[in-house]
């Protein structure tokens, strides 16, 4: 059950801070955005001009794909951050044995 | 009984030997100082016994285990390695909670704890705005969350007020009464001459001494007579390692202050001062870790001890 408590941890870890919640921000944003063009912006026959074409929908999907890129780039930033602010030393305390490649010196 | 005990222990960075073939035991119920100039290892020597660093010989053992083959090694060793080991966004009260969530800890223990450290009404405030003496009392707090039997503290008096050192020393003292190990480490020696039962000297990654410290302080007495070659013979008789300073004060080793005295009485050597040797503590310290290019217990010193010698240089003249 130690990986559970850990996880536990973690979650506190990401609500406590700012940074998680901006990100969640661009997230939700982005995917409102998209949201918004879908259900304004098509239509079944293509009447309504804005998104009809393939290359639009291509896009669209080009544009939702940063959600990806942002959720990565948050997974890199937190990790490095936790390495920056020491928050990771008790983490590694709290469960010694890790695999050998994780332990920094 | 969780004692400590390091072995052979050696750490290399590079080609840079950080430490050096230690080997030393922490018993529980004493508080043990560990003393040395900045970048003597201690540091290093705290991270193999936690294992957050490798060693690459030796061993450092938990009450004869490895810190990772402990059972629940969050609520055995409490530990403060930096003070500035803190998502500065993050509130007080919530760093706890995570490590309280991690290690399994009941959640009330973390108000309890910031009131104990004297946070309790810093609590909600983020640690980014937080003084270093605020940051290392968080820090303790953090340490003592799950009522560890071990205490592992790397500088833990950095920035703490003088009222903050008395608290806790208290509370050092405390827990090694109740069966506890604490092990702290300083280069500070008017805070470690406070703290500590026992005391392991570092230098440059190596063993320099060790004892109680009760017994280094009183490794010289100064006394100051009329007749300093009379008492110098009578007392290097009896087994004492002598050295005359400049202004013709005799600093003795190796015989009790009680012991001086007698010996000069019977002899008839008027003494004009028998003290024991103010702050000779730090001196001792200076000894033991200054450079003066030759290494610890070289040459000449040895072989001066071993012919009952008169004068040695104060740094080799440590009984343990």
């Amino acid at each position: 059950m130690t990986w559970l408590r850990l996880v536990r941890g973690e979650i506190r870890k990401l609500t406590t801070t700012k940074m998680p919640w901006g990100f969640l921000a661009v997230l939700v944003l982005i995917a409102g955005l998209d949201a918004a063009v879908v259900a304004f912006g098509t239509d079944m026959d293509g009447s309504k001009a804005f998104v009809s074409t393939a290359a639009d929908q291509q896009s669209l999907m080009a544009f939702a794909f940063n959600a990806m890129l942002g959720t990565a780039l948050f997974g890199a930033i937190a990790v490095a951050r936790e390495y920056g602010h020491g928050t990771v030393v008790p983490t590694f305390l709290t469960s010694p044995k890790r695999p050998r490649g994780c332990s920094h010196s | 009984m969780y004692p400590l005990e390091i072995e052979h222990l050696t750490k290399r960075y590079g080609h840079e030997v950080v430490v050096d073939d230690l080997t030393f035991t922490v018993t529980p119920g004493r508080v043990t100082g560990f003393l040395g100039p900045n970048g003597a290892g201690k540091s290093t020597t705290m991270k193999v016994l936690l294992d957050l660093a490798s060693a690459d010989d030796g061993h450092a053992w938990i009450a004869g285990s490895r810190y990772r083959g402990l059972k629940d090694p969050a609520r055995t060793v409490g530990v403060v390695l930096e003070p500035n080991a803190f998502h500065p966004g993050r509130s007080a009260r919530n760093h706890l909670r995570i490590l309280a969530d991690g290690a399994g800890i009941a959640p009330a223990r973390v108000d309890t704890m910031l009131e104990a450290v004297g946070l309790g009404h810093a609590a909600e405030r983020h640690v980014g705005a937080y003084s270093l003496g605020m940051r290392q009392r968080l820090g303790l707090a953090a340490a003592l969350l799950g009522d560890p039997p071990v205490l592992v503290l790397d500088e833990p008096g950095n920035g703490l007020d003088p009222q903050g050192i008395r608290w806790l020393r208290d509370l050092l003292r405390e827990r090694a009464a109740a069966g506890g190990t604490v092990f702290v480490s300083s280069h500070l020696l008017s805070e470690v001459e406070h703290l500590a039962d026992e005391l392991v000297v570092l230098n440059h990654g190596r063993l320099v001494t060790q004892g109680a410290l009760a017994t280094l302080q009183q490794a010289g007495t100064s006394v100051r007579t009329p007749e300093p070659g009379r008492l110098t013979q009578i007392l290097a008789a009896a087994g004492a390692t002598l050295h005359t300073n400049s202004d013709g004060e005799l600093v003795v080793r190796g015989v009790t202050i009680a012991e001086i005295g007698d010996r000069a009485c019977a002899a008839g050597i008027p003494l004009h001062e028998l003290s024991p040797q103010a702050g000779s503590l730090e001196d001792l310290f200076l000894g033991w870790t200054t450079d003066d290019g030759t290494q610890t217990g070289d040459s000449s010193g040895s072989t001066d001890r071993e012919s009952a010698g008169v004068v040695e240089t104060e740094r080799k003249a440590v009984p343990l």
